[in-house]
């Protein structure tokens, strides 16, 4: 804590050079001390920047086309992997749920969104500057509607299909399932059929991406088990 | 054509002499963007008191009558505004304040729009990826009457047009038809919609199509479907709302 209290250098990622600007210029207006020592338009040249510095803090944009957003947030990971004490915070204009909710994973990244208001920017962004971890009020609404969409799905499989789900995602096969459960193999796999028809997934792939997403995690059934 | 060579040679002390001429309209919903470019203004003595920030294209012409606005910077992007209505409004703006300097700030390379920014007679196009240097220059060229003429667009967004290209203004009704169409409505709906025969929407169809160089269907619709990526999350339903 102390550490950040005395390092006030902040880097700024940003392709656009008006928002590397605007956000060199937003946090200079609050006058907190803090101070933009580098602006980098590519992550390549952060990089390059950030090994011979002593930053601790960076923002960055993140936005653009699908697959740029895709790398960079990539890249925005491995920078939290190569600088365990580095604050990212990460302006999103995206709103791709799972690569928000993979950033907001990590400790030390946090997240705003470029649709908030005036007030609400400087507010999350000055507690961020204090050390807090922020996740900004609509991103976090987003997170909130994924997790009870998901909810709401098991919520309507029965028991037994429920069971059946976790089995599999143990790595079970139906037969063994069948066996295990003393039904016919044709029971199981009209229980799996009738669950995934509920949950509205059409193959194993996505019944799997599904049950990942809504934490029915394999782990959690080997605990139950025992 | 003209930046490259002067922008070294102009330096912002070179307006600090103007006289406080007015207000600048910015309309612009990104709040960091906002900040870098009042902070590009302050150079120019436009301080943040005279610094109008407008999130929606809606309330600029409220701003423009009751304020003395001497410069407008406006993206054509915004939160649940498609970049036609942006083209309405800058038509509008133009006819109604022709005097006053418009400078497009857009993150949009489409080279499309960029024709029918050019057909509206809008010299100064800024695109966010150039340099700071490029948005000066274009905010001098704004105020220096010698400059006014001269095409502000950048080296990026000159390799997007061709020579030979016409430029025609799309008319309004052509911008409807568009709009409806690329939401998603066949020609015959549009029809009932807009109370129109259906020849009567065929025709700016195939005219707006003909101002846009679109060949066919196929061109018109991926090129909408272009268009909305780039637009993509500025759309309504975008989720954050």
């Amino acid at each position: 804590m102390s550490d950040v209290a005395l390092n006030k250098h902040i880097a700024i990622l940003a392709k656009k050079p008006l928002m590397g600007l605007g956000i060199q210029q937003f946090i200079q207006d609050l006058q907190l001390g803090f101070q933009c020592v580098l602006v980098a338009s590519s992550f390549l040249s952060l990089q390059k920047e950030l090994i011979a510095s002593d930053i601790l803090l960076t923002v960055v944009e993140l936005n653009g086309t699908a697959e740029e957003v895709h790398t960079l947030g990539n890249q925005i990971l491995s920078l939290s992997d190569n600088y365990p004490d580095m604050n990212i915070i990460v302006y999103a204009e995206c709103c791709d749920i799972t690569l928000l909710s993979l950033l907001y994973y990590k400790q030390k990244i946090s997240l705003i969104a470029q649709g908030d208001s005036l007030k609400q920017i400087r507010q999350d962004l000055e507690q961020w500057l204090m050390g807090s971890k922020v996740c900004s009020a609509s991103i976090a609404l987003h997170f909130e509607r994924a997790r009870t969409q998901i909810n709401s799905g098991l919520q309507v499989l029965t028991r037994t299909e429920r069971r059946i789900l976790q089995n599999l995602l143990a790595g079970l096969s139906l037969t063994e399932i069948a066996s295990l459960s003393h039904r016919s193999v044709k029971t199981v796999s009209a229980h799996k059929c009738n669950s995934m028809r509920k949950l509205g997934v059409c193959n194993d792939l996505e019944l799997f991406h599904f049950s990942q997403k809504s934490g029915l995690l394999p782990s959690r059934v080997i605990k139950n088990k025992r | 054509m003209v930046i490259s060579g002067k922008i070294n040679q102009l330096q912002p002390k070179s307006l600090s002499g103007i006289p406080h001429v007015g207000e600048v309209l910015i309309r612009e919903s990104c709040v960091m963007i906002q900040a870098g470019i009042r902070s590009i203004l302050a150079q120019y003595a436009f301080h943040d008191e005279c610094c109008l920030g407008v999130s929606t294209i809606h309330d600029m012409p409220l701003m423009m009558a009751t304020h003395k606005v001497a410069l407008i910077i406006m993206e054509l992007n915004g939160k649940g505004e498609s970049v036609f209505d942006s083209l309405r409004m800058i038509d509008y703006l133009r006819r109604g304040w022709p005097s006053i300097p418009l400078i497009v700030c857009t993150a949009l390379t489409d080279p499309r729009i960029l024709k029918q920014l050019l057909a509206l007679e809008v010299n100064n196009i800024y695109f966010k990826q150039d340099l700071l240097s490029t948005f000066s220059l274009h905010i001098l060229r704004a105020f220096c009457p010698s400059m006014k003429n001269e095409m502000g667009i950048s080296p990026h967004s000159i390799s997007l047009l061709r020579d030979d290209d016409v430029l025609l203004v799309l008319s309004k009704r052509e911008i409807t038809v568009l709009e409806c169409l690329l939401a998603g409505n066949s020609v015959t709906r549009v029809a009932q919609l807009l109370k129109r025969d259906v020849r009567t929407v065929s025709s700016q169809k195939r005219s707006a199509m003909l101002k846009l160089g679109l060949r066919n269907d196929y061109a018109l619709y991926s090129w909408g479907s272009e268009l909305a990526l780039q637009g993509r999350f500025w759309a309504k339903d975008s989720g954050y709302e």
